[in-house]
């Protein structure tokens, strides 16, 4: 049963009781709030994501909570609280949803050494997965979501779960757009971008709603055949440029959530996508000069 | 296990691990979160793993306390490069070094060692040295917190260490002692009778307490640590410490004469009511009733250690936002071993408060 | 008297040789590094002969190599070997 199966009522009577098991794989999510306002935005960001059993295992347990109002005059706040523990300061209540995500992203960053966590964007195309990588002005978000409306499986915007398999697994949330890539997306997809959060300390933000073909798909793993170091600037011509492997394995390793952590088993990891996959830094102004270069990319790995 | 809640599964579990083979998705729920909770995920796992069963846990929960094992092991291991490159830089000047608590158990291998999760590395110099130690260490690259001159002076006066000390780029920080109880407590044990007993640990002229000493100071730290969170960790720890040592017949009543000799008998005591009571550690019966030579009168005894197995209890992760009472209440059993005004134990949760994750600002890839 | 060197018992180095690089990592500090072809040789060296000279050490990478003492000379691969010391990959018991 999907979330958004359940009736808006019903969903926020369940979320003030003893609460909703988000099935987002690898992990599922119990989540509880007695705030209106959280239950309506979750049951729109995640409407078409399956619920699990409540009386089962969790894996991660949040509640929103409103924070104590000390003064009349102080505006209201949310608490995001992970196994008893508020790991963060309050946020204004109405940004709820963009605290419930990012604070779930902190948790998934911080629990799930099974897995090597590079910070990259992912999606696939037949059977062949593509990592991008996080590096300061990639836009990687704003491209995966861009080749997700262009019918590319979208695994995720934030997250590359690398498995001891050596194979990609999804961790499909809604992507957070910043600013300007809001209305492009919106563009490509209408209806397919949620609300805007007008300020939030990253600007205007809102999110990307997964589509649904992933989302029926995000238990899938996928081999990762290429890495694709996006760099955006507004206006550039298309460029593509080869990153030898070592390099390669630094921006993948000094950027990852937890390689360090993971040791000798990340080592062997990143040792392995460098070796197998082709890395390319593709510089581009035009969101489908980029497509076409990355489609090229990935059929042309192994 | 009809255990009502995760505080008690999860002290049902540690009394016996094999109980996990009876619970179901719920429990096995409950479990985790607390064990969590409490920092002691990781000494699961492992308490797991050692007595065989942890390859028949199933699938989530055994990712959960694997997951906890490998986090641990890693801070575990940042303790010991911060250890050597702290006696790097100290150890050339001459300088007495001891390392206490977390990184001590990691330099003697302790096989519990490398479940703890380690924030700091505590070392110990001579009073006399403690200067020197700042001003060298803060040379060599590490950095000071930023204090309100307010906090800094008392940090200096009434504490034991310094403000703590933080190389950039690095998780782990360092605290400088210079003796193991805040100066003005009522307990003031003799530093020097620390460093007699101190025993040398690998080859970069570093040294750990003694075993008995090691456990006192652990029994002290349990009531000193403002610090509200991790004390059911630090019990643990005691517990580990006294199944390593507890074995040799000699150790007891070692144990016993030095406590009375550093004038630690009351710290001492309670710790071992508290192991009986929580962890049912394997204390022997006559060394029981040797430590209540050092219990205060019986009705306040009683009401003591009655509220310490209160505040000592696993927290329950389902009650949030925690009660105030327990918080009061070691307020002031804090204020009033230490004869400090409560309002002068602001550096402590200063320090606490610092560690809070900035907010807006992505998940942070993991330091080196 | 010269201090040997030798990759310590607690220490376990692991390589990964790539088109442009070798890269390295050592479990006993989890620490990966990009060494370059004198570096990763040095440590090869260490580590099949343990107990060697700085000298006896620039003797053999010379040799493996094809290098001129011009080009690399004793007093940068002893520079090198306490660079790898201070990272705690090597260790000398002099």
């Amino acid at each position: 049963m999907k979330l958004a199966d359940r009736g808006s009522h019903d969903v926020r009577a369940a979320l003030a009781a003893t609460g909703l098991v988000l099935r987002i794989p690898p992990v599922r999510v119990r989540v509880r709030s007695p705030i209106a306002g959280f239950a309506a935005r979750l049951a729109d960001l995640y409407g078409e994501y399956e619920l699990h059993d409540t009386r089962d295992y969790a894996d991660i347990d949040i509640r929103m909570l409103p924070g104590a109002r000390l003064r009349r005059w102080v505006r209201p706040t949310v608490q995001f609280v992970v196994d008893g523990v508020t790991p963060f300061e309050p946020f204004r209540l109405d940004h709820a949803m963009p605290m419930f995500e990012w604070g779930l992203n902190w948790v998934f960053a911080h629990r799930m050494h099974q897995f090597l966590l590079l910070h990259s964007a992912v999606v696939e195309r037949d059977g062949r997965a593509l990592l991008l990588p996080a590096w300061p002005g990639s836009g990687k978000s704003t491209l995966a979501a861009s080749l997700a409306c262009a019918g590319w499986r979208y695994l995720s915007d934030e997250f590359g779960v690398v498995a001891a398999s050596g194979m990609v697994h999804p961790f499909a949330r809604p992507a957070a757009l910043k600013n300007e890539s809001i209305a492009v997306i919106e563009r490509m997809r209408p209806g397919g971008v949620g609300p805007v959060y007008p300020a939030t300390r990253k600007g205007a933000v809102a999110h990307f709603r997964v589509p649904p073909a992933s989302l029926a798909r995000a238990a899938d793993p996928a081999p990762i055949a290429a890495v694709v170091f996006p760099d955006f600037i507004a206006g550039a011509p298309l460029t593509v440029q080869p990153m030898t492997p070592a390099v390669a394995f630094l921006k993948l390793a000094h950027n990852a959530f937890n390689y360090e952590v993971v040791g000798e088993r990340g080592f062997r990891a990143v040792a392995g996508i460098v070796r197998s996959a082709p890395c390319r830094i593709v510089r581009y102004g035009d969101l489908a000069a980029a497509h076409g270069a990355i489609a090229d990319i990935v059929a042309g790995a192994a | 296990m009809s255990a009502a809640n995760g505080p008690s599964r999860l002290l049902a579990t540690l009394h016996d691990v094999a109980g996990v083979q009876r619970l179901d998705a719920a429990g096995w729920e409950s479990l985790v979160t607390c064990a969590r909770r409490n920092a002691v995920l990781a000494y699961l796992a492992h308490r797991l793993e050692a007595s065989g069963l942890l390859d028949n846990v199933p699938e989530r929960p055994r990712a959960a306390l694997v997951s906890a094992r490998i986090a641990a092991r890693r801070l575990a291991q940042l303790a010991r490069w911060e250890v050597h490159q702290i006696a790097r830089v100290l150890v050339p000047l001459g300088m007495p070094l001891l390392v206490l608590k977390g990184a001590a158990y990691v330099l003697r291998g302790m096989p519990h060692a490398d479940t703890r999760l380690i924030s700091d590395v505590d070392v110990m110099v001579p009073r006399s040295a403690l200067e020197d130690a700042e001003r060298t260490l803060v040379a060599a690259g590490w950095k000071g917190t930023v204090l309100h001159p307010y906090d800094q002076r008392y940090y200096r006066e009434w504490s034991h260490e310094l403000p703590p000390l933080h190389y950039p780029g690095r998780i782990i920080g360092v605290d400088v002692h210079h003796t193991i109880c805040p100066p003005v407590s009522r307990l003031r044990p003799d530093p020097a009778a620390f460093w007699s007993h101190a025993v040398r640990v690998g080859d970069e002229g570093v040294s750990v307490l003694a075993p008995g000493d090691a456990l006192l100071h652990a029994a002290v730290h349990l009531f000193f640590d403002s610090d509200f969170d991790g004390r059911f960790r630090d019990l643990v720890d005691l517990h580990e410490m006294a199944l390593a040592w507890g074995g040799d017949a000699a150790f007891w009543p070692a144990l016993i004469a030095r406590a009375q000799a550093l004038g630690l008998g009351r710290p001492l005591h309670y710790t071992m009511v508290l192991l009986t009571r929580l962890l049912r550690t394997p204390i022997p019966a006559a060394v029981l009733h040797d430590s209540r030579r050092f219990a205060a009168p019986r009705g306040v005894d009683g009401a003591m250690t009655h509220a310490l197995t209160t505040v000592l209890r696993p927290i329950d992760p389902a009650v949030w936002p925690r009660r105030h009472r327990t918080l009061l209440w070691l307020l002031y059993a804090r204020s009033h071993w230490l004869r400090m005004p409560a309002h002068l134990l602001l550096p402590h949760l200063l320090r606490k408060s610092l560690r809070r994750v900035e907010p807006g600002v992505d998940p942070q890839p993991a330091a080196r | 008297m010269q201090p040997r060197w030798r990759v310590p018992a607690s220490q376990q180095l692991l390589f990964e040789d790539l088109d442009d690089g070798i890269v390295l990592f050592d479990a006993q500090v989890g620490g990966t590094h990009l060494v370059n072809p004198t570096a990763a040789e040095a440590l090869e060296v260490i580590l099949e002969s343990p107990g060697l000279t700085a000298a006896q050490i620039h003797r053999r990478v010379l040799d493996r190599l094809g290098l001129t003492d011009q080009a690399l000379p004793l007093a940068a691969l002893d520079e090198l070997l306490h660079k790898l010391a201070e990272l705690w990959l090597i260790a000398s018991d002099a």
